[in-house]
């Protein structure tokens, strides 16, 4: 065979699909043929090169920019037919503000509204129920920080932390807001679990839980965990949001069929909102999330959250 | 979370019916390799990011549609091909800044670090991030349909088969497209064998 015909063979020899007659013919031509075992040797680069290609990390951006703009299309699908609806979600992007910003806000309105938390002595698990958690935490979330995968398990409620690399890492709970106490600090290995129960989060019967604050501190990142509960049992039906404050506003705006107007720049994506707030009404709900921190009134029909 | 609990199958059927957070969860599932295929095609993160949610757009209006006769990341891997060619074809169209802005230092920086740089011989370490991104600028280079095809076969490791679904061709027409763009590639590799171990060519040698 001809340098050319061999050249033509290649691909298939280093793919494995030539059968063995022509493997031998063509190892035996290679063996005396310097260009052709050069051009082999050059096109074995795709094969052993290529798959090695290092795994590029995804922006940290990336899952909010797909679901923000999935529900720009979608907004501009049903625009027509319940114009409006949507109007809150105008200000959401300006309202993209710096991270850090709702950390530093959360813990301020903590410093302003102090009563109403969880008692003393409640962590860790002291006070947990032992009877099954009378809700439901609804569909699985999963949040990845930086690195940090930050899992919400359906049936058993638990803070799961994982990581893709090494890293110091502090678990820190608070009532108030002020005072922190470390639950758990230490190092994260590759691929291990730390799982924190939540069931001593849930209000206990008779109190009147408003708010809880974990605070997950990973090399000198710090990020909040904003976990306010405590509706009356009155109050509870169905609604159930782990989110960012956007998409939880979001969700009571569909929930209700209301339009919120966030007029305020101070939003961040950072804090983690759990809001169980079932039957409340959409006032309620709202006045819960924004934890007296913003000022809600109605205008036109609208909810419009403002600055104090 | 379990969302490995849900299989593609179910979190569809959720999300044709109106199941927000089934979305959000194959989003999830599926974002990551979305991403590392798209900026594997467009070589630049913010194109990477515009592809990749374009995609899920697509998803999202498609999935009422999707029987599940092939499977999902085969079916992804097919948009976001399509749009990875849309976005040229724009690009091409307007008369503004390419789709991939070069950037020199961008591949180095969006490599993983090293977990223990003591452990590994850095002049190896250098030559192979060279090495790499000799391979990428190589496959910038391709035209957009052999670009796929050569990561999709070489990157993602797709078998022939699902190429064949993912283009829509018949199986010998991705195999002879294939090795046109294998052909190409190791053409603009030329220049650079020597990084890869390989010695100058038969010519040189001759007229030496």
């Amino acid at each position: 065979m001809h340098c050319e015909q061999i050249k033509t063979l290649l691909t298939d020899y280093l793919d494995g699909s030539i059968d063995q007659a022509m493997r031998q013919l063509i190892d035996s031509h290679l063996q005396n043929c310097a260009g052709c075992q050069r051009e082999l040797n050059a096109l074995r680069i795709l094969w052993s090169e290529l798959p090695q290609l290092p795994p590029v990390d995804p922006p940290a951006f990336l899952h909010e920019r797909i679901m923000s703009r999935v529900e720009a299309q979608q907004t501009r699908q049903t625009q027509t037919q319940r114009a409006g609806f949507w109007d809150w979600i105008r200000g959401y992007r300006q309202a993209f503000a710096g991270a850090g910003v709702m950390a530093v806000l959360l813990l301020t309105l903590f410093a302003v509204n102090p009563g109403n938390m969880v008692g003393s002595g409640l962590f860790p698990g002291i006070q947990k129920r032992d009877e099954k958690p009378t809700e439901t935490l609804g569909q699985p979330v999963t949040l990845v920080w930086e690195g940090v995968q930050v899992n919400w398990e359906e049936g058993f409620p638990a803070l799961v932390v994982g990581t893709r690399q090494g890293v110091e890492a502090k678990l820190e709970w608070s009532q108030d807001g002020k005072a922190f106490q470390t639950i758990w600090k230490g190092t994260l290995n590759p691929n291990q679990q730390f799982e924190m129960p939540l069931g001593w989060l849930r209000q206990i019967p008779g109190s009147k839980v408003n708010a809880n604050v974990l605070r997950w501190t990973q090399g000198s990142q710090t990020k909040v965990l904003f976990v306010p509960t405590g509706f009356s049992a009155s109050e509870i039906a169905d609604l159930r949001l782990r989110d960012t404050f956007t998409n939880a506003l979001k969700v009571i705006a569909a929930q209700y069929q209301q339009t919120i107007i966030w007029e305020t720049d101070s939003l961040s994506e950072n804090p983690y909102v759990v809001l169980d707030a079932r039957n409340a009404t959409c006032e309620a709900a709202i006045e819960k999330l924004i934890q007296g921190a913003f000022q809600l009134t109605k205008r036109d029909g609208h909810w419009v959250i403002t600055k104090l | 979370m379990n969302d490995s609990l849900y299989t593609d199958q179910i979190l569809i059927e959720k999300c044709k019916k109106g199941d927000q957070e089934a979305f959000d969860l194959l989003v999830r599932r599926y974002e990551n390799k979305v991403y590392q295929y798209a900026y594997r095609l467009t070589q630049n993160q913010e194109d990477a990011a515009d592809v990749a949610s374009e995609t899920f757009i697509r998803m999202y209006n498609s999935l009422k549609n999707f029987r599940g006769e092939s499977q999902l990341s085969t079916w992804l891997y097919r948009v976001v091909s399509n749009v990875f060619y849309d976005f040229r074809k724009k690009e091409r169209s307007h008369d503004h800044l390419p789709l991939e802005i070069p950037t020199d230092e961008g591949e180095s920086e969006m490599e993983r670090p090293l977990e223990d740089p003591n452990s590994v011989d850095m002049d190896e370490h250098i030559l192979k991030m060279e090495r790499n991104r000799i391979l990428m600028n190589a496959i910038k280079q391709l035209p957009e349909y052999q670009r796929v095809m050569v990561v999709l076969f070489h990157v993602e490791d797709r078998p022939y088969e699902e190429i064949a679904q993912i283009m829509d061709m018949p199986l010998g027409t991705v195999k002879s497209r294939l090795n046109r763009a294998r052909a190409a590639l190791r053409e603009i590799l030329e220049p650079h064998l020597e990084l890869f171990g390989l010695e100058g060519s038969p010519n040189e040698q001759i007229s030496r």
